[in-house]
């Protein structure tokens, strides 16, 4: 997927690749360093393709440039050299949650067989998985099989797709929180036909972390996260 | 009161200041440097456009957005990730393939549209050094038909791969793959003879 993708690098820098498509690549950029050197070295190849083509402009177009310019502000420095800060979005397991992690999924979540469950993710949730911004990204969860979720900043929304994590006992219900400076808010919990869960964008610095709780839910996280999401800045594009 | 930061030119001569130098006064807002930044590239500039859109009245609106681009985006330019040059002929590319794709659109929908012909009435001037031009011509003959045609519809027609796959009448694969390996050969070439 990810070398399919690379691919594209040659029709990236030649602007040949459709919209959606430039998009997905820049966010495969962003992630990636030796790509981004590659796409530097093919761009300087590309800028160099019309060097027999140059030819001086009317005098007229100059006089025009420096007037337009004249009258035009320039844009505040960023650290972005090409674009604005966009958000990255990235999991992690908390150093303790990994640990914790394997013992609370050991006891309470069935491993995951690699059957999909035949009930549909909602149509709000499958909407951000089909967004044409879409980024999305699947997580191992050690022994309880995988999450995937996908961000849209078109949509303002993230979704969550479970149906790839092993069920919980009867006793149980995953529970989504929003962590904002350290503390955090129930987004909801996960009854036991649903399989996805939308929600609105966080800011950055947010987290969002999945728990398992008691049926129906808690007031705060009792046990260690699954899995939790960043929403962190970076510098792409 | 210490002494003040010593600031020295890097890599200027006596002669003529290099990009680099003549973008970093651009981003202060030296309007003299601009001028000058755009006596060095603006031949290059409008060579691209002109070939790209065919017509020298769009390809001087397409040069204009390229220099307020320049001008507006230069306190951004970061010379870690791309050359002077290459960063402005980056940004003429897509201005050029952006009017063409527009123009494109305007004509599917005028039935009436007549097709503008390449208007002959500039005259080609070798204005790159003529080495570096002949150069990138004689990288261009040790590319494959394919490589060569991939890069060229896409470069200078401004067709996206797709676009150009069905043009050349091969499977997408092939397309974005002959454009990445033309350029990584052309690199390679450069390179070589450096």
């Amino acid at each position: 997927m990810t070398e399919e993708l690379h691919t594209l690098i040659g029709a990236y820098v030649l602007d040949a690749l459709p919209e959606e498509e430039s998009a997905e690549f820049r966010d495969h950029l962003a992630r990636c360093e030796t790509c981004r050197q590659e796409e530097r070295e093919l761009r300087s190849v590309a800028a160099r393709l019309s060097d027999s083509d140059a030819v001086t402009p009317p005098a007229g177009l100059k006089r025009s440039v420096l007037a337009a310019a004249a009258q035009t502000p320039q844009l505040p420095p960023v650290v972005a050299p090409f674009g604005a800060a966009r958000r990255r979005w990235r999991p992690y397991f908390l150093l303790t949650a990994a640990a914790a992690a394997v013992g609370v999924v050991a006891v309470s979540v069935t491993d995951f067989g690699g059957e999909d469950r035949i009930t549909p993710l909602a149509a709000d949730v499958v909407a951000v998985f089909d967004a044409t911004d879409a980024i999305d990204e699947t997580v191992d969860i050690p022994g309880a099989g995988t999450l995937k979720w996908a961000v849209s900043e078109e949509l303002g929304a993230v979704a969550v797709d479970m149906s790839h994590v092993g069920d919980l006992s009867a006793e149980q219900d995953f529970q989504w929180w929003l962590i904002h400076d350290g503390a955090p808010v129930s987004l909801g919990v996960m009854g036991e036909a649903e399989l996805g869960q939308r929600f609105p964008l966080p800011q950055e610095g947010d987290l969002l972390a999945v728990t398992i709780e008691v049926d129906g839910g808690a007031e705060q996280p009792t046990s260690e996260p699954l899995v939790v999401i960043e929403a962190e800045s970076h510098t792409g594009g | 009161m210490g002494a003040a930061p010593r600031l020295t030119v890097v890599g200027g001569s006596d002669a003529a200041p290099s990009l680099e130098v003549l973008m970093r006064k651009v981003a202060l807002g030296d309007q003299e440097a601009f001028s000058r930044l755009y006596d060095e590239l603006s031949a290059s500039v409008f060579g691209l456009a002109r070939r790209v859109v065919r017509d020298s009245t769009l390809a001087e609106e397409v040069a204009q957005e390229t220099f307020l681009d320049v001008w507006r985006l230069a306190t951004r330019f970061d010379v870690q990730r791309a050359g002077v040059k290459t960063w402005v002929m980056t940004i003429a590319h897509r201005r050029a393939v952006d009017a063409v794709r527009t123009s494109e659109a305007q004509r599917r929908r005028d039935v009436h549209a007549i097709i503008e012909e390449y208007s002959p009435d500039v005259v080609a001037e070798p204005l790159i050094a003529a080495d570096d031009a002949a150069e990138v011509r004689r990288c261009l003959d040790s590319l494959t038909e394919l490589q060569a045609e991939s890069i060229r519809l896409a470069y200078f027609n401004g067709y996206t791969y797709p676009e150009v796959a069905t043009l050349l009448a091969k499977p997408l694969p092939t397309i974005k793959t002959r454009m990445r390996d033309g350029l990584i050969r052309l690199r390679d070439c450069m390179e070589a003879s450096r």
